[in-house]
C-alpha cells in the first residue's frame, strides 16, 4: 500500500493511493482503533487520517473497467488521457503497484475540508514528510507478511 | 525555521491558552496529546510543541486573568474563561499565544492547527486552541 501526491499549482490536495482489496490488517496495524489514549487529540487526528485513506475516494481501476475500457486499451492510457496524469507520477505508480492493489483518487479538501489537506501538503511545505512517514509504516506492515 | 514555498492566503490564526500545574514541557505536552514516541504522528505533535514553544507567553502572577486574556486574545467563551480563571487562581501557570497559518516555526502543522479548534484537558495540562477565522 502506498500514497502518492501531485503538485497542483504549487499546492497538493490530491492523493493517489494504492490500496489492496484486503487492507484491514494493514489498516488495523497502522491505525489501531485503540491508539494510545483513545479520546485524545492524537486519536482524533489518527481517526481523520484513517477515514481519509480508507473510507474516501474514487476507485480508478473500477472507473476504468466499467466506463473506459472500451475507449482505452490500457489502464495507464486511461490515467494519462482521461485523468491528465503526468508521465513521472504514472511511472512511479506503475512501478509500485502490486496485482492485489487498486488505485484510488482522493481529494482531501472535498472529503475533509481545506485544513487536513494542509497537513499533507509537501509542496507548500517542503520539509513536510507525513506522506513518506505513513508510507514507511505501510511498508513495514506489508513486509511483516512476507 | 520551516520553509514555505507558496503563498498563504486568507490569513488565519488560532489563539491558544495553556494551563499547567507543573509547567509546560515538551514531554508533558506530548503526553497530554496522547502521543507515544513511536506514533505515526509524533512528528506532527513535536512540530506543534515547537510552534507553541516559540510563541508562548507566560501570564504574570497576580493579574486579573479574565481582563488579561480578554484584552489580548480573541477568547470570549465564558466557560473557557471560568476554567482558566479557576486554574490560574489555584496556582497553575497559564500561557497564551497564537498559531499562524504562515507556519513560521511549525510549518504545515502550525498552518493546520491555525484552522483547527482543539480543547485538551488532562490532569496536568489544559490546552485550549480556538480558531478565530474559519
Amino acid at each position: 500500500m502506498k500514497i502518492f501526491t501531485v503538485n497542483t499549482n504549487g499546492y497538493s490536495s490530491i492523493l493517489y493511493v494504492l490500496r489492496p482489496d484486503n487492507y484491514e490488517r494493514i489498516r488495523n496495524k497502522v491505525f489501531p482503533s485503540t491508539v494510545t489514549g483513545a479520546g485524545t487529540e492524537n486519536a482524533r487526528l489518527m481517526t481523520r487520517i484513517d477515514n481519509l485513506l480508507f473510507n474516501s475516494g474514487i476507485n480508478l481501476n473500477k472507473e476504468y473497467e466499467y466506463l473506459y475500457s472500451q475507449e482505452y486499451d490500457t489502464f495507464e492510457s486511461f490515467l494519462e488521457n482521461e485523468k491528465g496524469m503526468g508521465k513521472h507520477l504514472l511511472n512511479d505508480i506503475v512501478l509500485a503497484k502490486k496485482d492485489i492493489e487498486e488505485l484510488w483518487y482522493i481529494n482531501i479538501s472535498d472529503f475533509d475540508g481545506y485544513t487536513l489537506s494542509t497537513l499533507f501538503d509537501k509542496y507548500t511545505w517542503s520539509d513536510n514528510d507525513l506522506i513518506e512517514r505513513i508510507n514507511s509504516f505501510f511498508e513495514e506492515v506489508s513486509n511483516e507478511n512476507m | 525555521m520551516k520553509i514555505c514555498n507558496g503563498f498563504v492566503t486568507n490569513s488565519s490564526s488560532t489563539s491558544y491558552v495553556i494551563s499547567s500545574a507543573k509547567g509546560l514541557t515538551r514531554d508533558s505536552f506530548i503526553a497530554a496529546m496522547g502521543v507515544s514516541e513511536d506514533s505515526l504522528l509524533i512528528d506532527i505533535f513535536n512540530d506543534l510543541y515547537k510552534s507553541i514553544h516559540s510563541s508562548v507567553k507566560l501570564v504574570p502572577e497576580g493579574v486579573n486573568i479574565r481582563e488579561y486574556l480578554v484584552t489580548r486574545i480573541e477568547f470570549i467563551d465564558e466557560n473557557d474563561l471560568l476554567e482558566i480563571e479557576k486554574r490560574y487562581n489555584s496556582g497553575e501557570k497559564v500561557y497564551w499565544g497564537e498559531l499562524a497559518d504562515s507556519g513560521d516555526s511549525g510549518g504545515a502543522t502550525e498552518a493546520f492547527y491555525s484552522h483547527e479548534s482543539v480543547v485538551v484537558i488532562n490532569d496536568d495540562i489544559y490546552f485550549n486552541a480556538k480558531s478565530s477565522v474559519y
